[in-house]
């Protein structure tokens, strides 16, 4: 199911990278990966993702606040982002920004698939439309 | 001894007549003194001749102003002579000291003789000796006064020296009080002398020969009849009876007594000590039975005193050592950041201590002066702890005060309503600063965030690798692994499950455990639920009926709930093959019991199951687990507005039960 949709994964855990990574690349996706949040908007500009995956807690610029970063800039406003954490309030987390969605982890692989192609599925409707 | 009259007339009658007189004279109790006007000594009877202690023979003829020893009495003669002159009679009262020092009270009635013209010639003087009456009316007036003293204060010891200086010299020479100690002993309470060396004396005399306990005479004989003892003369043969040695003989006469009264000192007929009272020969007083009666009716008096100050002796001391214990009371609590009040429920009366240190407040602070310290997030939480407090007796909060701008502090107040006619009246209990115990909660609950979090990481991993790896199999390998990789995925849940009770703890602790509410359909949650935890254990789970209703709650702390309740029930019954989830509904709720067949659990343990980490102390080597399941199920339950409880026999399984509002059957 390749799509050539580019996803970019933030998370400080290499791991987590990697097999998130794995499982949507077999789904067909360009998937990118920064361990970090520095020059977020910088790297989201030039890397132009149809989606961010993003961890909550990450060192120094947390998930939380650089999603507020990027939903402000009008270059990545429309970029949908979901929240990716352990953290059991994730929901909550999620509800309070303007991420669009949130996945817990431990994940089921399942579940990952379904959000992804959902809110893409989105971005294909607003862009469509617009 | 002979006397007889100057003769003036010869004739037999006459003489017949006078020497009636002289042996009615003689006999005379008084002393009799006869003069011419000038004062020359006509006749003295015998009491005169032992009062001024001189024979007739050697005053004969002399005046009697030469033989009076002091100026005082020669000037009163010679008035009386003077005032006599002109005939008729004078009375005196005389009070004086005599030569050998002892008191001496009279009446002094001196009367003209006069001859046929009517010419005064002589004086014949009568001195009616009234000490002894003098001494009585003393004792009487003087102890009275005293027991008014006695009766007027309840200063010990200012008391008794005031009784001392009424007693002593005046009515006694020696003044002592003795009270009956612990061992049996008299113990001397005070001794009085006008000498205060002869005080130190009699002190050394008493350690140097200490009362006969046994003698059947003296303070002790007192002590134990009971009786008063009077010792109106005090006669060489008792001075050599009571002495020990000829040493003690020699000193106790050099005393010199003259007489003794000891009076024992009765409380409701038990004799607790003596009073004593000893005249020597320097006022030379002789005590009566007369006196004896009025020092009784004052020993009395001393009695109650003795009473009274020994009560309020005891009051004193009890007060005293309240407080100091009130002192240490106080120093302790400060030193454990600890206040204690007694709030009345009705009046906002309240009686505290220490509670200004940790309110900043003052002592006794009202309802209101506390609201408004206390954190406004916390003043709801608190009221409503309060009312329900009052419904069951028990009060028990975790609350935030801010004593200053500065500073916010935590407090624990834990107390016990007390009831009058099954009337709530009063909550007293402990106020304690708990505000470092709180800083390390909130560390340790960071900790366990950052733990969970950092285990949670690598599951992560492992759970995504498990289900790409189950994906990837092909034909034989699924057949072979299949089976593995779906238990060791159940495993790594079930460790997710378990970090996520971990950090759940820490979180209710913090008051901040979130609910996610959603309506959803309660039979199909618990049948995915328990189709996941039965991929983990060997037990049969089995599902007796259905609730058939929706419910609103967070489904994933409801699953967790179910998760806790199924691990524990396989968990404490090892032999068990199987447990039973039964559900059922009524009009408002969703019924949920868990049945295990295992070892159960006694009736000490079953109320303390739902506390944080209880375990079952038996079983703390036997099964492991971190004893945090049912403590977080029971918040789950109950921030779901619902009940859980359980019920058991040891060895004969367990049923845990809960229940949870339903929003409507399907």
């Amino acid at each position: 199911m390749s799509s050539g949709k580019s996803i970019l994964i933030c998370d400080d855990d290499v791991a987590i990278l990697e097999v998130t990574r794995t499982i949507l690349e077999l789904s067909g996706y360009t998937v990118h990966t920064k361990e970090n949040t520095n020059d977020i908007i910088e790297t989201v500009v030039n890397l132009n993702p149809d989606l961010i995956i993003m961890d909550l807690w990450i060192p120094e610029v947390g998930g939380e606040e650089t999603t507020l970063i990027l939903k402000n800039d009008d270059r990545t406003r429309h970029i949908p982002i979901i929240l990716f954490s352990a953290n059991n309030d994730i929901e909550r987390i999620a509800s309070k920004t303007d991420a669009e969605d949130y996945i817990k982890k431990p994940y089921e692989i399942q579940e990952l698939e379904e959000k992804v192609r959902a809110n893409l599925d989105k971005t294909q409707d607003v862009g469509s439309t617009s | 001894m002979h006397h007889t009259f100057k003769k003036q007339t010869v004739d037999v009658s006459t003489q017949i007549l006078s020497i009636s007189l002289q042996k009615f004279l003689e006999l005379l109790p008084d002393a009799v003194v006869v003069s011419d006007m000038k004062g020359e000594t006509l006749y003295v009877n015998p009491v005169a001749e032992k009062f001024l202690d001189v024979t007739f023979s050697e005053i004969r003829g002399k005046n009697i102003l030469d033989i009076l020893p002091f100026a005082p009495q020669k000037f009163l003669a010679l008035d009386i002579l003077s005032k006599l002159n002109k005939g008729g009679s004078v009375i005196e009262e005389l009070s004086f000291v005599t030569k050998k020092g002892a008191e001496f009270h009279g009446i002094f009635t001196c009367t003209a003789a006069t001859d046929e013209e009517g010419v005064p010639v002589g004086v014949i003087g009568i001195l009616k000796d009234n000490t002894e009456r003098k001494h009585h009316e003393d004792m009487l007036y003087f102890l009275n006064k005293a027991g008014e003293e006695l009766a007027s204060t309840l200063d010990y010891n200012q008391t008794i020296t005031k009784i001392e200086e009424l007693i002593v010299p005046r009515l006694a020479d020696w003044f002592s009080i003795e009270l009956v100690n612990d061992q049996g002993d008299l113990e001397l309470i005070s001794i009085k002398h006008k000498d205060p060396s002869m005080i130190e004396f009699a002190l050394e005399l008493r350690e140097l020969y200490p009362a006969d306990k046994s003698g059947n005479t003296g303070t002790y004989n007192v002590l134990r009849t009971g009786k008063a003892e009077l010792y109106e003369e005090i006669p060489d043969e008792i001075i050599k009876k009571t002495s020990k040695d000829e040493k003690h003989y020699q000193i106790l006469k050099k005393i010199g007594f003259n007489s003794v009264m000891i009076i024992p000192l009765k409380l409701h007929g038990k004799t607790i000590g003596t009073i004593n009272f000893i005249s020597t020969k320097e006022s030379g007083k002789r005590f009566t039975e007369n006196d004896l009666e009025i020092a009784e009716d004052f020993a009395r008096k001393v009695a109650y005193a003795v009473l009274n100050a020994r009560l309020y002796a005891s009051v004193e001391k009890e007060l005293e050592e309240r407080k100091k214990t009130e002192e240490l009371l106080q120093l302790a609590q400060e030193y454990g950041n600890m206040a204690t009040f007694s709030w009345n429920l009705d009046s906002d009366y309240s009686l505290n201590r220490n509670i200004s240190m940790l309110y900043g407040t003052r002592e006794d602070a009202t309802m209101e002066d506390f609201q408004k310290i206390i954190h406004p997030d916390d003043i709801e939480m608190l009221k409503e702890t309060i009312n329900e407090a009052i419904e069951t007796g028990d009060f028990y909060a975790e609350f935030r005060i801010i004593p200053d701008s500065q500073n916010i502090k935590w407090i624990l107040g834990k107390a016990k309503v007390l009831y009058e006619n099954g009337k709530p009246e009063k909550l007293v209990g402990v106020n304690i600063d708990i505000t470092r115990l709180k800083e390390l909660e909130q560390k340790k609950d960071e900790f366990i965030s950052i733990a969970s979090h950092e285990l949670k990481t690598p599951l992560t991993s492992v759970k995504a690798y498990l289900q790409l790896m189950e994906r990837m199999m092909v034909g034989d390998e699924e057949k072979k692994f299949g089976g593995f990789l779906t238990k060791t995925q159940g495993y790594v849940d079930k460790l997710s499950h378990l970090i996520n009770d971990l950090l759940n703890v820490s979180k209710i602790q913090a008051g901040k455990l979130e609910f996610i509410m959603e309506e959803f359909d309660f039979d199909q949650l618990v049948k995915d639920t328990v189709e996941s935890i039965q991929n983990t254990v060997h037990h049969k789970l089995v599902i007796l009926g259905s609730s058939k209703a929706t419910v609103r709650g967070d489904k994933v702390r409801i699953e967790q709930v179910f998760f806790n309740l199924i691990s524990n029930a396989v968990k404490y019954s090892p032999k068990g093959d199987r447990v039973e989830i039964s559900l059922s509904s009524d009009n408002e709720f969703v019924h949920v019991s868990v049945r295990d067949f295992g070892i159960g659990i006694s009736n000490d343990n079953l109320v303390k199951i739902f506390d944080r980490f209880y375990r079952a102390e038996h079983s703390a080597n036997q099964f492991t687990g971190l004893g945090i399941g049912l403590y977080i199920c029971a918040e789950i339950i109950k921030r779901h507005e619902g009940v859980i409880w359980a019920e058991s026999a040891e060895g004969g399984g367990s049923v845990f039960h809960f229940k949870l509002p339903l929003l409507h059957h399907l």
